[in-house]
């Protein structure tokens, strides 16, 4: 009996891992959905890019130091800057351009960026796994009492939250972060403002991208491997989260977060071959008797 | 006379009737005629009535599931196994498509993007039925059996013009459609559902009607496609399937019946072409969809078919000079 609720409760907070790093995935999206109406089938391999890149950065930073102690949160630091700085790249040459046509060709643009973005890291990085170190400090287990369970993984169960939390906050206190959320609101009403509307999209897709990004360094030590297939095994999964939260919901994506990650703990428990239909039959329940999500606005 | 190879289709026909003694790999043209017949099924739905549909991937998987499972288990007639294939397709299409079509644009897109998973992970699950992750194995070519006499199709010269059979007579079906009064359904729906509706035509039954014909025909594509390489994998039902498609089809022009026979050609011969020299060719395919998005939005097709009338323009004029 000790031993099936320790792997009943290991499962749930393996499945709350997973999930709440498919929230920060899914925060990212949804902004960027609310506020272009795009949906990022390149998100994917932007987390892929910033977990690559967050790797490539640990490794400079351990050669230039001379030290492995601290690498890992430096690369954790400029990944996401690296891919938002490629966000502002693409949204300025590709998505720009395309704004006043019709949605499908957007949405598609994203699939071909995918394709590309996806190639680019194999032809950089190789197509070998590769592994990602956990850092020192993080590394081994820790008695919770009633489990042994990952130092790292309960690591990004608090940062995680506090992640959110710092960007609930910008988003809600700060001005630019109202400037996001009015872009997502009414486009126009912030043209009238005297905004311009179109560095507001770049700020807007630049964030989401880093936040991808920011998902992707986190998730390495997770993975422990680094391959390509990587941005293809996050992407649907967090389109199920902005779809179960609402698409261009903030709060909806963290709600979107814990609930994907809970389902898929809880079916992998009772019967693990299910696990993946259950949440995408979840994700078209969802579709077909509540369009807008669970915190969606009509 | 002059009408009939005014026909842009009996050029084409021309062309693919030629095709196998000039071009050395014979199964390659096969392929291209396969995803050509999937392209046009595809785009039933987006370019005649609108729908972005992202299932795709799923209905060819179905036609090719069906006729694998029912040879392997079965060793079922050649006509009985497409027939069947084609039709549960179909049956799988109305079920999608009744539920799919209450949503519209991006969320009609996820939704059927929903439905494509659910199917993947089905068979992908399902492995005493379906092989799992090793795909189906043991799919064999059957003899073409025409009663009187029975041919075997193992020989690619011979299969190549029974696939081309069916390609044409597809077409003809489906251009049979498009130039029916349900066709202008279709594209009434596409240009204005509302207007549609308040002339007095049930938009949700026309765009069921597209889903059924359009699984029809991709599912009859999987059938094909599955005794071609006489196996089926877990990869025909992955999403980036329905995503090649789309590319496919756009690349060629969705504004035409023709647009998504010539770009499917041109990406399964690019594709082929680019992956003996190059393993990253996917960076060209993406590189070369991004650019028909951002600037050539009509295709190729839509090129042609300006090449052709301007020519035909000038070719008509200077009689009238003299």
């Amino acid at each position: 009996m000790e031993l099936n609720l320790m792997l009943i409760l290991s499962q749930l907070f393996n499945g709350l891992v997973w999930g709440i790093l498919l929230g920060l995935l899914a925060v990212g999206l949804t902004i960027i959905f609310g506020a272009l109406d795009i949906i990022n089938f390149a998100h994917g391999v932007l987390y892929m890019v910033g977990a690559y890149s967050a790797y490539t950065f640990s490794l400079v930073i351990t050669q230039v130091l001379g030290t492995t102690t601290g690498n890992f949160w430096i690369a954790l630091f400029f990944a996401p800057i690296l891919v938002g700085l490629l966000g502002v790249i693409v949204e300025i040459f590709l998505f720009r351009p395309m704004y006043d046509r019709d949605i499908i060709y957007q949405f598609l643009l994203t699939f071909g960026l995918a394709l590309v973005i996806q190639e680019l890291v194999i032809i950089v990085w190789g197509s070998m796994p590769m592994s990602f170190p956990t850092p020192k400090i993080l590394r081994g287990v820790v008695d919770m009492g009633f489990m042994f369970y990952p130092k790292y993984r309960l690591f990004l169960l608090v940062l995680t939250p506090l992640i959110m939390i710092a960007i609930w906050l910008f988003l809600e206190k700060t001005k630019y972060g109202s400037i996001i959320r009015a872009g997502t609101e009414d486009k126009e009403m912030v043209t009238l403002l005297g905004i311009n509307i179109r560095r507001v999209f770049t700020m807007i897709f630049s964030f989401g991208a880093a936040m991808a990004g920011l998902a992707g360094a986190l998730a390495g030590p997770v993975l422990g491997n680094l391959q390509p297939e990587l941005g293809n095994t996050v992407l649907l999964p967090s389109f199920v989260v902005v779809v179960l939260g609402g698409m261009g919901s903030f709060p909806g994506a963290i709600l979107g977060a814990i609930l994907v990650g809970l389902t898929k703990g809880i079916t992998t428990m009772i019967w693990a071959p299910a696990s993946q239909v259950v949440v995408f039959a979840l994700m078209a329940l969802i579709l077909i008797f509540r369009p807008q999500g669970l915190l969606g606005k009509r | 006379m002059a009408r009939f190879f005014k026909d842009r289709f009996t050029i084409i026909v021309i062309i693919f009737l030629i095709l196998p003694f000039v071009f050395p790999f014979t199964e390659l043209a096969t392929e291209m005629l396969i995803f050509a017949l999937l392209a046009v099924a595809f785009n039933l739905m987006l370019g005649y009535t609108g729908l972005l549909s992202f299932c795709h991937a799923s209905l060819f998987a179905t036609g090719a599931y069906t006729m694998g499972i029912l040879l392997v288990r079965y060793d079922i007639n050649l006509f009985l196994g497409m027939l069947i294939g084609a039709l549960m397709t179909a049956l799988f299409a109305l079920i999608i498509g009744w539920i799919s079509i209450r949503r519209h644009g991006l969320y009609f897109a996820m939704l059927t993007l929903a439905f494509n998973e659910v199917l993947y992970f089905t068979i992908f699950e399902l492995k005493d039925l379906t092989g799992g992750d090793d795909g189906l194995r043991g799919i064999f070519r059957p003899d073409l059996d025409l009663g009187f006499f029975s041919i075997s199709l193992d020989e690619p010269m011979r299969f190549y013009f029974f696939v081309l059979f069916f390609f044409v007579l597809c077409i003809l079906v489906i251009r049979r459609i498009t130039n029916s009064p349900l066709g202008s359904v279709f594209m009434a729906i596409r240009e204005n559902e509302n207007r549609a509706e308040s002339v007095g035509y049930k938009a949700r039954h026309y765009k069921i009607a597209a889903f059924i014909v359009s699984g029809f025909f991709a599912g009859l594509a999987g059938t094909l496609f599955c005794i071609h390489i006489k196996y089926a994998a877990l990869s025909f039902c992955h999403w980036t399937l329905s995503g090649e498609v789309i590319i496919m089809s756009l690349v060629g022009g969705i504004g035409s019946l023709y647009g998504p026979m010539i770009g499917a050609s041109l990406v399964v011969l690019m594709q082929d072409f680019f992956s003996t020299i190059w393993d990253r060719w996917l960076l060209i395919l993406g590189a070369v969809f991004i650019i028909f998005v951002m600037f050539f939005q009509g295709g190729v097709w839509e090129g042609i078919e300006n090449l052709i009338s301007f020519f035909s323009r000038k070719f008509k004029k200077e009689p009238a000079l003299e």
